[in-house]
């Protein structure tokens, strides 16, 4: 299993990263950190990744449209929105866009790989179908 | 996989009703096989009954052909026709023997064709053996009469010699073998019936097999059925949350908890739509976002536990109508878990909870969080102010409160009054502010910009009335609350002064005293000279000190506003116009300290105070007349207490004297008070550390 870790906060991206790893979690392995939208989608389209990890707010293009541009080259991408959006709103037309689930900033290590094993929960019975751009 | 072996455990459950029902259907098809094959056997027979029949008819009649054709003969006349019939006769009876000897079709009763089977049985073998015996040689003797075209007599003579031997005999073996086959197909109809009835029978006790099983089985699943809707009820009963079901086009369920209408403060019906009540208690921009959020868990894509945090309706303010008409504001939380029904989420289950104590219980513990950090800005911002600056302050900004206080518990009902109440107000507390900033400290500043801002907005309104002073009792708790925990603060770092700075002595103490009882009793046009022997003030720990001086404060200040009298109405009453004030702390042997504050004012007359009470009341004419004199000048420490004298706004009378008789509580200290009408009131504190 992949996992694209996108946020444009270096300390974020570092601190999944980190947790992700020390998570121990099989099968997990991470493909990518992207610091905006243009990365991200260039990443998945290279690394090709199952699992995306997202930041909403971020500058240029946002997670929102991060989310629609993702799922237009990989559609059965798995994404979790990571933000500290106190907008609700917003974090729910994100879901209604594809993702999958949220996770509020600040996160515990823990949280998040509980929110990651949620997220791979029935992934391994197919692979993620990539489109041709 | 989880569908297969549902559908597994359901055959499961039923096997035996399945298997019963398999058995009835196979004795069913067993009956209708033999019934088919017996009838059609039944048939068969009755056909061969209807030869035999035939054949015993076609005997005699081949005998009655053959004698008509020996008379007519003997009269010398030759009926080819009736030679015809003979050959007819004789050809199908043979045809039907040898039918029923080996199988064959024939003519049938109408002429057309009818196939016969072979006898079996031996009996009736036996019997076509010996008729056949008997008609080949009359079948020999016919022969010649059947052929050619010329009639023989001696032939045909021949032919009814035999005729007339084996006539009988040949009937007699006809009607055997009809008697036998009617034998037989009796039998088979025996054996129908016996098989029918057999059959029946085994299908009615498999049908009463099946309904006594099906209704066991019914009456067990209802007894569950109603055991786990009694359970159901018992638990929507009790259950403290609002429970109900959702369907995906947001009408309620039928079924749902007791306390949801109490905590709604509705009663809800089942079947409405939802989201007529979400659009009450949701604000309209979020309302959208809300419905996309419950119809996002109806469908599968989202992690249900992925969502829980963006649930819109968590902690939500309403206005929840109450019996008696009013409503109540309250916080509610509305949970939606998934209820899946074969793997399909067909509801979902909401959970309606008052957090109300929750929330109020956080807020406290944010206010308790920002109090802690002010007073954490406040006690850095002590540090920085010269002690006895602050204790000037502190007594100042009280005793300005306290005023503030009076002014509003007497103001009089006209825009004029409040209009003055509110730009008195403004002034006292822009005071505060520009003290506060003076000294550095900024929570105080911060409050009275805020309470300032207040006033200002009202000021400046078109016109005023009573309505508009609601809210100026809320920031002004704010600024004694500030006060308090500024002196508790303050007591605190009196150790710490005690440590690090020189001790402050009663100098400063007296000094503060003299400023305010001059500023007061300008403010009301009086004159006072204090004189004081507070020396013994610094032998007192910090807190007892504090206390001390509050009670001194308070005291003054009673004694200035109330005590002292304008200086014309001293000189009336022969006094000097200068009011005296003693202030005085003393240790007598035993250690234990003496407060004595005096002042050669008009006394506490006992008479103007019960007035004062009366006017208030709070008590009537009866019930003073039990109190003595002592009793009634010592309702002046009730909280509120107020003399006649209020009607002057810029003088609160009483006030206060609630504080100073919490401070002697607080310092296990007791009092005494003498006085005299027109002379003097002196208190006097006495109290151990």
């Amino acid at each position: 299993m992949k996992l694209l870790v996108v946020d444009d906060s270096n300390i974020i991206r570092s601190r999944i990263a980190r947790a992700t790893l020390q998570a121990n979690l099989t099968n997990l392995e991470i493909v990518g950190l992207a610091r905006n939208g243009d990365e991200a989608v260039d990443i998945c389209l290279r690394r090709k990744p199952d699992l995306v990890t997202m930041d909403l707010t971020m500058p240029g293009m946002n997670g929102i449209e991060c989310i629609d541009a993702l799922l237009r080259v990989a559609p059965d991408l798995r994404i979790l929105v990571v933000s500290a959006l106190s907008d609700k709103a917003t974090a729910i037309e994100a879901l209604k866009r594809g993702a999958h689930g949220y996770l509020h900033k600040p996160f515990t290590d823990a949280r998040l790989a509980e929110a990651l094993v949620e997220l791979m929960d029935g992934l391994e019975e197919r692979h993620v179908r990539y489109d041709r751009r | 996989m989880a569908v297969r072996s549902m559908r597994t455990s359901y055959f499961g459950k039923y096997r035996e009703i399945v298997w019963a029902v398999a058995l009835f259907l196979l004795f069913d098809l067993a009956v209708l096989v033999l019934n088919f094959y017996i009838s059609f056997q039944i048939s068969s027979d009755a056909l061969a009954i209807n030869m035999a029949g035939r054949q015993r008819m076609l005997s005699q009649r081949m005998t009655k052909e053959l004698l008509t054709a020996a008379v007519d003969n003997n009269q010398g006349i030759v009926k080819l026709s009736s030679l015809n019939d003979l050959r007819k006769t004789a050809m199908l009876f043979d045809g039907t023997l040898t039918a029923f000897e080996r199988g064959g079709t024939i003519p049938g009763g109408d002429g057309s064709p009818v196939y016969l089977d072979g006898l079996k049985t031996d009996a009736g073998r036996a019997l076509l053996r010996d008729a056949r015996q008997l008609w080949q040689p009359l079948k020999d003797a016919i022969a010649p009469l059947m052929t050619g075209d010329i009639f023989d007599p001696a032939a045909l003579s021949v032919a009814v010699r035999i005729a007339r031997e084996s006539n009988t005999k040949l009937l007699v073996l006809m009607n055997e073998l009809t008697t036998q086959l009617e034998g037989v197909a009796r039998d088979k109809a025996d054996r129908l019936r016996t098989v029918q009835t057999v059959g029946i029978m085994l299908a009615l006790l498999n049908f009463a097999f099946i309904l006594f099983k099906f209704i066991a089985r019914l009456r067990a699943t209802d007894r569950k059925v109603e055991a786990a809707q009694q359970e159901t009820a018992e638990i929507l009963a009790t259950v403290k949350e609002g429970l109900f079901l959702l369907d995906s086009s947001f009408r309620f369920g039928s079924q749902y908890s007791a306390s949801l209408a109490r905590i709604l403060g509705m009663e809800i019906t089942p079947g409405s739509d939802f989201r007529e009540l979400l659009r009450q208690m949701v604000h309209p921009d979020m309302y959208p976002s809300t419905v996309d959020y419950i119809n996002l868990l109806f469908g599968d894509r989202v992690k249900e536990s992925l969502v829980m945090e963006l649930n819109p309706l968590t902690a939500i303010e309403v206005m929840v109508p109450r019996a008696d008409g009013s409503s109540a504001r309250r916080f509610l939380t509305l949970q939606f878990n998934r209820a899946s029904q074969v793997g399909r989420i067909a509801n979902l289950l909401v959970t309606v909870t008052d957090v109300t104590e929750q929330v109020l219980l956080q807020r406290e513990l944010a206010a308790e969080k920002k109090k802690s950090k002010t007073e954490l800005t406040v006690l850095l911002d002590l540090l920085k102010v010269e002690p006895a600056a602050l204790t000037h302050f502190l007594t100042n900004t009280e005793w300005t409160l306290i005023e503030i206080n009076e002014q509003l518990r007497s103001v009089k009902g006209e825009e004029r009054d409040y209009r003055f109440l509110i730009g008195s107000v403004f002034r006292k507390i822009h005071a505060i502010k520009g003290d506060a900033a003076a000294l550095g400290l900024r929570p105080f500043e911060d409050l009275a910009h805020e309470f300032e801002t207040l006033l200002a907005r009202m000021r400046d309104k078109g016109s005023v009335s009573g309505d508009d002073l609601i809210a100026v009792p809320l920031p002004l708790d704010e600024l004694f609350e500030r006060v308090a925990i500024v002196r508790d603060l303050s007591i605190r770092l009196a150790g710490y002064h005690d440590a690090f700075s020189p001790r402050p002595g009663s100098e400063g103490v007296v000094d503060d005293l003299i400023d305010l009882a001059q500023r007061i009793a300008t403010e009301r046009g009086k004159e006072v000279q204090l004189s004081t022997d507070l020396k013994m003030l610094d032998e007192l720990p910090s807190p007892v000190q504090a206390s001390v001086k509050s009670v001194i404060v308070q005291l003054l200040r009673n004694a200035i506003a109330h005590g002292i009298e304008a200086a014309g109405e001293r000189v009336q009453l022969e006094k000097s116009p200068v009011g005296g004030i003693y202030i005085a702390l003393k240790r007598d042997e035993a250690g234990e300290y003496e407060l004595h504050l005096r002042d050669d004012g008009r006394g506490l007359i006992p008479r103007r105070i019960k007035e004062s009470l009366i006017e208030s009341g709070r008590y009537n004419a009866e019930q003073l007349a039990e109190y003595d004199d002592k009793q009634i000048i010592m309702k002046i420490f009730d909280p509120g207490f107020s003399t006649a004298a209020v009607a002057d706004r810029d003088a609160g009378h009483g006030v206060g004297m609630d504080v100073v008789k919490q401070k002697l509580h607080d310092l296990g200290a007791r009092l005494r008070i003498v006085t005299r009408e027109n002379r003097y009131t002196q208190f006097v504190v006495r109290f151990a550390v």
